[in-house]
């Protein structure tokens, strides 16, 4: 199946979830994911979880987590 | 706490005939008074669990703290509550804990999801059948009466007599028309297309003063559902593990899913006037970080994760099973022989502690292969597998992937690189390069590896330790993997292995 990460299309296996997405779209994009620094969203902005089930055609983004300072 | 009716469509369309049958004097006698102005209601939700139980006991905090405020209040579950946690998943029987507690919560329904066949429609039924509310699925058939609780919609009670009419939807793939599980899990059972299926309960608007579907078909196809049926007053999901917060207004529908993993309580909000939803809010409550807790169940939580079965010995080796290339042998022939595949790999990263004991319990497995990764099975003929094998070697210098149904030999120039991948078959000869095999990797390998392969594969839904599982339960000769070795290195590599 066909998944569409930050407009690169990813052939992967029937049945792979978020993560396993992830790592085939790129390492670096992956780590950034486990370490909270970034976070996967579906087309409609909406955060999803790593072990999300994918289906054919799913388009997902990865963006940085926004972090509200604190006020010193 | 179950207030459903077991009201279903058929039932219901069966009293409206009754009821336009009589007079109108007798109309009136039935007739109930007309709900007072304002009823508000609110309905908690959660989806894809997948045994993750420990915030449950926050949860329960929430909802009773709302119960006790005199609030109109219920409970749905979108689905998904098996796979995921081998606490859970490897109980006995598969899912207890997961029934205790929902019992223990009490939720009002369920929409079963794909994962809740994972189990085994045997082990659902009996599930079904201690539950104490009903599983609600339109697109479901169970012509044998396999799912004792299962109705296509349930109409709920409210107070001031306010009736909240539900159905459930199930997702279901494209290619066979079931949901995502192994087949043979969901055999008797007969599954139609859900939006299709949603058409249909539309009709179910006049049973109550609130319609809502509760699903488990995703985020994108809830949208969808919302855009086809305006009619309804709200969806609740499940599937594809999104968090919507706050819930969505998509024509005039509100649409809520809480995420996965129970790292969220979902909280819908529903105000009904003279006979209609007249404000509806969705928003989710994170579950992390110092909540009240229901002590007892907390400590069901507790006792869950103390799971006895982790000290069950699957397996009696002659020996302790040590080394990489062992274990890596014994987990990839199991692969192979769970699944009937042709050849396996296991990469030795995904090979996480060097010996197992002599008695082989499951905690030992879930030591030994802790990530919970797929088998996937693809199509790969001589090149591409040789493929697989030299990316394989090349992110260490050294042998990397253990296998099983042939041997290799990656043979290098000394310094590293490679000259030529020798494959060869269960008899020793070279591998006949003129067809495709069946070949059964993990999920990690499958994602993290860069070869080559037309075939992008398929996950096989069930995991590698599940497979190892299944392989010691058969009782296989393990008196093999003392000093086996399948995949080579010449001249040898690091020197730990030759």
């Amino acid at each position: 199946m066909q998944i569409k990460v930050n407009d690169k299309t990813i052939e992967i296996f029937s049945g792979a979830c978020v993560r396993d997405v992830l790592r085939k779209y790129s390492k670096l994009t992956w780590t950034q994911v486990q370490k909270g620094s970034k976070m996967v969203c579906d087309g409609h902005g909406h955060q999803i979880g790593l072990d999300g089930e994918l289906s054919d055609g799913v388009r997902l983004t990865v963006t940085r987590v926004r972090r509200t300072e604190p006020r010193s | 706490m179950n207030r459903a009716r077991g009201f279903t469509l058929g039932s219901f369309m069966f009293l409206l005939l009754l009821l336009a049958g009589l007079t109108c004097s007798s109309c009136a006698s039935v007739r109930t008074a007309p709900p007072p102005a304002e009823t508000r209601i609110v309905i908690f939700h959660f989806n894809d669990v997948h045994g993750k139980i420990d915030n449950f006991s926050k949860a329960a905090a929430i909802v009773e703290a709302e119960r006790q405020s005199g609030a109109d209040v219920f409970y749905f579950c979108a689905g998904d509550n098996f796979t995921g946690n081998p606490v859970i998943d490897q109980y006995d029987p598969p899912g207890e804990p997961m029934l205790e507690l929902v019992n223990r919560l009490g939720v009002d329904l369920l929409c079963p999801g794909n994962h809740e066949f994972d189990y085994g429609l045997e082990n659902l039924g009996k599930f079904s059948a201690r539950a104490r509310f009903p599983f609600v699925s339109a697109n479901i058939a169970d012509p044998a009466g396999l799912l004792p609780r299962l109705r296509p919609s349930v109409v709920l009670n409210a107070k001031n007599g306010v009736r909240i009419a539900v159905f459930g939807l199930i997702q279901i793939e494209a290619g066979n028309g079931l949901p995502s599980t192994h087949p043979d899990r969901v055999k008797g059972l007969l599954f139609s297309e859900p939006l299709a299926k949603a058409m249909e309960m539309k009709k179910l608007r006049a049973a109550g003063q609130v319609l809502i579907a509760l699903t488990h078909i995703g985020y994108d196809q809830d949208l969808l559902l919302a855009e086809r049926l305006p009619e309804l007053d709200v969806i609740i999901g499940g599937h594809s593990h999104t968090r919507v917060d706050p819930a969505e207004m998509v024509n005039g529908v509100l649409v809520a899913q809480a995420g996965s993993d129970n790292k969220y309580l979902g909280r819908i909000e529903l105000l009904v006037r003279d006979g209609r939803v007249v404000e509806k809010k969705g928003t989710l409550i994170d579950l992390k970080g110092p909540l009240a807790e229901v002590a007892d169940v907390k400590e069901m939580i507790v006792r869950f994760n103390q799971n006895p079965a982790f000290a069950r010995v699957l397996a009696e080796a002659p020996f302790a099973i040590e080394g990489k290339d062992a274990l890596g042998c014994l987990m990839t022939d199991a692969m192979r022989s769970i699944h009937g595949l042709e050849i396996a790999f296991q990469n030795e990263g995904g090979i996480r502690i060097n010996r197992l004991p002599e008695k082989i319990t499951l905690k030992d497995l879930y030591t030994l292969d802790p990530f919970g990764n797929q088998v996937v099975e693809i199509a790969m003929n001589v090149d591409e597998i040789r493929s697989l094998i030299a990316d394989s070697f090349k992110r260490g210098d050294n042998i990397d992937l253990q296998v099983s149904g042939i041997t290799y030999t990656v043979r290098t120039d000394g310094k590293g690189v490679i000259q030529e991948i020798h494959l060869r078959g269960l008899e020793g000869r070279s591998l006949p390069g003129d067809r495709t095999y069946k070949v059964g990797v993990s999920s990690y390998v499958a994602s993290s590896y860069d070869f080559k392969h037309a075939d992008p594969g398929r996950s096989l839904g069930s995991t590698t330790a599940e497979a190892l599982i299944g392989f010691l339960e058969k009782r296989p000769d393990l008196s093999i993997y003392r000093g086996i070795q399948r995949a080579f290195q010449d001249p040898p590599g690091r020197g730990e292995r030759y």
